[in-house]
């Protein structure tokens, strides 16, 4: 057929072939190079043992917890949006079963002989169906004296009279014996604590996240108990805390003790230091990377794809709200893992606030907004205070705990230039996210 | 040559950091493809990476059969553009329309008329042909590829594709002559 078809349209396809030699696509080496070291480091990444798939969720994980690394969780949480099956890049496979393609026909024989297992088998599979049978047969009656002889293996140690007890009882014992140490230095401990002013609660607080984790990162990214909307409710509670105008950041107030934080999981590290130090660049594969606010009123949210390194905008505001030289605004973003979705919301120091909900298409790096925009007039998070004048903004810091503790108040440090969403006129901010999606700023045009 | 094709494939698939030199070899190949479907510049970076990723997560699922390696990374690509065009709700772009912007050619004034005449007929056929019908094109005619690949690639019968390719190029001709 290919001979008429060539000489018959042959002014189509030579016009189709001239405009082919026309075109000239440029490749860009950059981006060639770019993709290339992210391959690489993919693999690298992968390379200790981790299953390629689940490098997939890795890449593709929105921040789940805020003390466990990506990495860790996305090992614990075996996604199935991220980690995408044969099935679901090759969908057309699906609909037509008949189908003789490499992949499918793979797919048909691992479902019906098992044969996928071993590639070896699949050849033998093809010339010769009495092999291929032998051979199975063959395996699968060498598992028969192996399953026996784990029968009896068990089955003998059940009857060996060995005394287990005595060991079992120095066991317990030496247990014991630890036990009645820690049971008299334990009041020792508390009472140094007392004495420097570090409460026990603290110290739990610091355990208690990772093993409030790990349960949960069983569970498929959800977090603790609660959807997005409490999440929503505890920052919101929680933003008069890190948008007063405080002087000192948390790890010098001692007497604030942060057990609060332990029922509510997405507040505990709701603590924001003062310093360039805390503007945490991003860390690789977080989707939203920076918040930026230009000319005051503009604001943008990027996301990182985490493998072209390209940056790309997933919400962008301008012209947001006419801003007198006092107000205050305030963005908190919350990315939940259970939900899949990212919340964007934006507080005005009138009390209006608007929420963004985007949700994350991992395997395409595309981001697509679902909630509604604008939500009715709610109460103000950010309490009067902090509408303070800016004016002292080089004084002033932010810090957050979830318990309504009055600010206290140091004497200013000049040297210190970061503002808590404090909007100055003819500045600019940028801000940085942290893990667990509080802002952390950084003045970049004082 | 599909011998060496073969045995970088396995290599690939006992060490991944073979992977790498398909990479460099089907890298080109497979953003020219992505590139004529998405005009997206940013879709077209994302398209391809997750191409050549996802081929990497199911590398080992590969079996060889004596079809080149790009066939299936073609097949994988075709997929993420489809899904991408479906995910954003977008008509699909006429592939065709930016490739007069970046063509580097100093023809004469009439030459240059001529040619644009040229181009603005076969957008024009390109546009009025079913998607499918352009997806075979664009394999055939653009990409290079066999029958028998692009049956493999767009899960289809290889007479089926022949008698498409029929179809479509008496149609395109139909529509050059109007």
């Amino acid at each position: 057929m290919s001979r008429p078809v060539g000489r018959y349209f042959a002014s189509v396809i030579s016009k189709i072939q001239e405009y082919k030699r026309q075109e000239n696509i440029v490749l860009d080496p950059d981006l060639k190079a770019r993709l290339r070291a992210n391959l690489i480091a993919k693999i690298q990444g992968v390379a200790g043992g981790a299953n390629m798939q689940f490098a997939a969720v890795a890449a593709d994980t929105i921040a789940v917890s805020v003390s466990v690394p990506k990495t860790m969780s996305a090992r614990f949480n075996p996604v199935e949006e991220a980690s995408p099956s044969l099935a679901q890049i090759f969908p057309e496979e699906q609909e037509l079963p008949g189908e003789s393609g490499p992949v499918g026909s793979i797919l048909d024989k691992e479902v019906e002989d098992g044969s996928g297992l071993n590639p070896q088998f699949a050849e033998v599979t093809e010339e010769n169906g009495f092999i291929e049978s032998f051979m199975k047969w063959k395996y699968q009656l060498a598992l028969i004296p192996a399953f026996l002889l784990v029968v009896v293996v068990v089955l003998a140690a059940r009857r060996l009279p060995v005394d287990f007890s005595t060991k079992t009882q120095e066991v317990g014992s030496s247990q014991n014996q630890q036990t009645e140490i820690a049971q008299t230095t334990q009041p020792q401990t508390q009472a140094q604590q007392a004495q420097t002013g570090l409460a026990q609660p603290q110290t739990e607080a610091q355990v208690k996240p990772l093993s409030q984790l790990l349960p949960n990162l069983n569970q498929g990214n959800s977090l603790p108990s609660q959807d997005s909307n409490e999440t929503f409710t505890q920052n919101v509670q929680s933003i008069p805390s890190y948008t007063q105008p405080l002087n000192t950041p948390v790890a010098t107030a001692p007497s604030q003790p942060v057990t609060t934080t332990q029922n509510q999981p997405m507040t505990t590290p709701r603590v924001q230091t003062p310093g360039p130090e805390v503007a945490v660049p991003a860390t690789t594969g977080d989707p939203l990377d920076i918040v930026k606010i230009n000319n005051l009123v503009s604001v943008k949210v990027y996301y990182k794809n985490d493998f072209t390194g390209a940056q790309k905008t997933l919400f962008e505001q301008e012209n947001l709200i006419p801003l007198l030289s006092n107000q205050t605004v305030s963005y908190v973003i919350v990315r939940d893992g259970g939900s899949g979705k990212t919340i964007v919301d934006v507080y005005k120091n009138g009390g209006t606030y608007s929420r963004y909900n985007y949700v994350y298409n991992s395997r395409l790096n595309v981001w697509s907004r679902t909630g509604a925009s604008s939500l009715p007039v709610q109460q103000a998070p950010i309490p009067a205070a902090t509408t303070a004048t800016t004016t002292t903004a080089t004084t002033t810091t932010a810090t957050t705990t979830t318990t309504a503790q009055p600010p206290i108040q140091v004497a200013p440090q000049p040297q210190q230039t970061f503002i808590p969403y404090q909007i100055i006129q003819g500045a600019s901010f940028e801000y940085t996210l942290s893990q667990n999606s509080v802002i952390n700023y950084t003045r970049v045009n004082p | 040559m599909l011998d060496q094709e073969q045995k970088l494939v396995e290599d690939a698939k006992l060490n991944s950091e073979k992977f790498v030199l398909l990479y460099d070899k089907y890298f080109d190949q497979i953003f020219r493809y992505v590139y004529r479907r998405v005009s997206d510049k940013d879709a077209v970076e994302d398209l391809v990476s997750q191409t050549f990723y996802d081929a990497l997560a199911h590398l080992k699922s590969f079996e060889w059969r004596g079809f080149p390696f790009s066939s299936w990374l073609y097949k994988i690509a075709h997929n993420n553009v489809l899904k991408w065009y479906r995910q954003n709700q977008k008509t699909q772009a006429v592939d065709l329309d930016k490739v007069h912007e970046i063509v580097d050619l100093q023809p004469t004034q009439d030459q240059e008329a001529m040619q644009k005449e040229e181009e603005h007929e076969i957008q024009q056929v390109m546009q009025q042909l079913d998607p499918e019908e352009r997806e075979i094109i664009r394999l055939k005619y653009f990409e290079g590829v066999s029958n028998i690949e692009i049956a493999e690639i767009m899960g289809l019968s290889a007479n089926h594709i022949g008698v498409k390719v029929y179809r479509t190029l008496k149609k395109a001709k139909q529509l050059l002559k109007t």
